[in-house]
């Protein structure tokens, strides 16, 4: 029984130590501080919700028309910009 | 050896998370992403080691192994399967560790769901929630061990059992999802601090935490109301919501998260509030620990204390420093969480946000002085001054109405500015349904608070059947839609928006539920076999004191006939007088215990509690409660989370 439990104990140990260390033996590419392609997509995707947001609120009156044009103005601007960032 | 193998999983998590913590200062340092990946598979370990050592308690509960101190203390042999599982979370240690548990779980899901995302934010997002976690590891590692053997010099034959109040389906199922809320509140904890440390300001990473956020709100919502359904059907006071320190511990971040899920729509939508959203998400985050804190130290006098620990100046000591670094971070960001627009009047949507983030925090403010009183009393007058239940209702009461009054003005109001126009038509249909409820009311003889209370519910519950009316409408004209597809569509494409309007009503049925409480009566008598006894346009009559013996109590069950006036029989209520542990040679550790019967309806429900039975004489104890509208507090419950599950249903990303 005392075999098992310090086998189990030392397995415990050692298969942490390898899981939690292995990277450290890899070569890998560094890690992008930029937002990746899917985040900007992700992004595009919640300014267009915006937009549609936008434009229920127009139509049920929460907004005036000039804050409503403003604001998607605004969105559509942003888009544009991670559209642009998408093709670079 | 499985005791050994969980105190070794737990040193183990708590030596790995000092690991992972190394690693990704040294991924910060000189960014090699080596250091990163091992930080995060450390992360990884700590988590599912975490997990490991519950499972491996669990088994010992489930074994009955009275080895371990905790084991003999929560469960016996009588304990039937499912509660010997719920033992798990019954004390001091084993709660801990599952604080731990629920942690590691929603930890495993961060890693997996941002695996990819947010490579910027994650290393900080992961040192929070280790640095969290490598808390309660030395909690459970060193001060309140889970594993710890029975301190006895004997072989334990049985246990003490599960206190018979926790012998209960709704005990079993709040403290978990409690748990899950309190805990939950880590995750946009995390990704907050993340965000202060990068100097991310934007409006897109808000949005992601906003779902962290309604989850954890979720399960804090249910827990909360869990709770009280709870107390209203074990403890036998009639009620649901006593100003318990703890229950006040649960409400507190309940208050600040709701705040803040209220004011980032508005940095969302406006870029408006920075400081401010970060401000209530630390302070969550801190409230929630804090609840904890009054949980388990047992400085607070509460029906959900555990005994006074060790465990009071650590929570403090982690709590202090949680403050003085959110404050440092908040402080040094302030340049960059400068708004970006300015509230331009009084009447916009977003005063109206302002206004009711305000109302929460004074509600907060007020429940945490009524809460933290009695030991301040002590710490500076030698005498514990104790607040009770009058003190919250008298503060909150109003301050509560208020904050309804705003449920219903806040949607109602435009963006910017409400120019007379829009006014008129969003608030024509509300004022008159308020008048006309204040009139009914008037008439009807009501002289108390619920004259305002409703026709306040009155106006809210108008001002948001109008603003589905309103959504409605405009799709019906511009898409030609039938009103039941506009319906569906409005909902399914504006998940956030309308899921929240759905919660609002939840709330304003809640309201009308505590209203019921000012028309609460109560009568309490000894009745014989075969005797009647009348109380407010009732006969109830005692059919019957039956005697039984079940696995784990004895029982004395009454059958009580309720008739109305008109001498039909409403129902059948079966009250019972419990004893357990009634084999306990020991008397005093025998635990009676009152177990009521309840007939709920939407207009009242009849509460009824055997207070006691004289076998001799054959007579029974009976308190009969007449509770009106209790019904609407439940069913306001289930809206909430209704609406919160709408809200937080994924959207397709087309």
């Amino acid at each position: 029984m005392d075999l098992i439990f310090l086998t189990s104990i030392i397995l415990l140990f050692g298969g942490a130590t390898w899981f939690i260390t292995s990277p450290l033996f890899e070569n890998h590419q560094t890690l992008s501080q930029q937002y990746s392609q899917d985040e900007l997509l992700r992004k595009k995707t919640l300014l267009l919700r915006q937009i549609k947001e936008l434009e229920m609120d127009f139509h049920i009156g929460n907004i005036s028309e000039s804050d409503f044009n403003d604001g998607k103005n605004q969105l559509k601007q942003e888009i544009s910009l991670i559209l642009t960032e998408l093709k670079t | 050896m499985t005791p050994v193998l969980g105190s070794v999983s737990l040193s183990l998590g708590l030596g790995i998370s000092a690991v992972s913590l190394l690693l990704f200062s040294l991924f910060l340092r000189n960014s090699d992403f080596r250091f990163y990946l091992a930080g995060r598979r450390a992360a990884v370990f700590v988590s599912v080691i975490s997990i490991f050592a519950t499972f491996l308690l669990l088994n010992e509960l489930l074994i009955n192994n009275f080895d371990i101190a905790y084991v003999a203390h929560y469960t016996s042999l009588e304990t039937p399967t499912f509660y010997k599982i719920t033992a798990l979370w019954a004390g001091q240690s084993g709660s801990l560790l599952f604080w731990l548990f629920v942690l590691s779980v929603y930890a495993l899901i961060v890693v997996y769901q941002h695996r990819n995302t947010y490579n910027h934010l994650m290393p900080w997002v992961y040192m929070v929630i280790i640095i969290v976690q490598a808390f309660f590891l030395i909690l459970v590692n060193l001060i309140e061990n889970p594993f710890s053997p029975t301190e006895a010099n004997f072989v334990v034959a049985n246990g003490n059992g599960l206190n018979p109040l926790l012998q209960n389906l709704t005990m079993a199922i709040h403290p978990p999802t409690l748990y899950l809320g309190y805990v939950g509140f880590t995750i946009p904890f995390a990704f907050a601090i993340a965000a202060l440390m990068k100097k991310e300001t934007g409006s897109i990473w808000v949005r992601s935490i906003r779902r962290w956020t309604l989850i954890a709100w979720l399960f804090q919502s249910i827990g909360i109301i869990l709770g009280g359904w709870w107390a209203y059907q074990e403890l036998g006071w009639g009620g649901y919501w006593a100003w318990d320190p703890v229950e006040n511990a649960s409400f507190m971040p309940w208050l600040t998260g709701t705040a803040f899920l209220h004011s980032i729509i508005i940095q969302e939508k406006k870029g408006m509030l920075k400081v401010w959203n970060m401000i209530l998400i630390l302070l969550t985050f801190t409230l929630c620990i804090f609840g904890t804190f009054l949980t388990r130290s047992g400085v607070m006098s509460s029906v959900h204390s555990f005994a006074v620990s060790d465990l009071g100046p650590v929570f403090l000591v982690f709590i202090v420093l949680i403050l003085i670094v959110c404050t440092i971070l908040i402080i040094k960001r302030l340049p960059i969480l400068k708004s970006d627009k300015q509230i331009e009047s009084f009447s916009s949507r977003e005063s109206g946000f302002l206004f009711n983030n305000v109302v929460f925090i004074i509600i907060c403010f007020a429940v945490f002085w009524g809460t933290i009183f009695p030991v301040l009393s002590e710490a500076v007058r030698g005498e514990k001054i104790t607040v009770g239940a009058p003190f919250f209702n008298q503060v909150n009461v109003p301050i509560g109405l208020i904050l309804l009054l705003l449920t219903g003005i806040g949607p109602m109001l435009v963006w910017r500015r409400t120019s007379k126009t829009a006014f008129t038509r969003n608030f024509t249909w509300p004022i008159i349904a308020m008048l006309v409820v204040f009139v009914g009311c008037f008439i009807g003889g009501i002289r108390n608070m619920t004259l305002v209370s409703f026709p306040l519910s009155g106006f809210v519950l108008i001002a948001i059947l109008l603003e589905f009316h309103r959504g409605i409408q405009s799709r019906m004209q511009r898409l030609n839609e039938t009103f039941i597809n506009a319906l569906k569509t409005l909902i399914s494409k504006n998940r956030q928006r309308y899921g929240g309007y759905i919660v609002h009503l939840g709330i304003v049925f809640m309201f009308i539920g505590f209203s019921g409480h000012a028309f609460d009566k109560e009568l309490e008598f000894p009745i014989r076999k075969g005797e009647s006894q009348e109380f407010n346009h009732y006969r109830f009559e005692l059919a019957n004191i039956q005697f039984t013996e079940r696995a784990n109590h004895i029982a004395w069950v009454a059958s009580l006939n309720v008739w109305d006036f008109q001498e039909n029989l409403v129902t059948t209520l079966f009250p019972e007088k419990r004893v357990y542990f009634h084999r306990d040679p020991n008397p005093d550790k025998r635990q009676p215990h009152s177990e009521l019967d309840i007939y709920g309806t939407v207009s009242k429900d009849i509460y009824s509690i055997f207070s006691g039975v004289d076998t001799e004489q054959q007579i029974a104890y009976l308190k009969i409660m007449i509770n009106p509208l209790v019904w609407w507090v439940w069913l306001g419950g289930y809206v909430l989370v209704l609406g919160t599950m709408i809200s937080l249903w994924p959207t397709k990303e087309s």
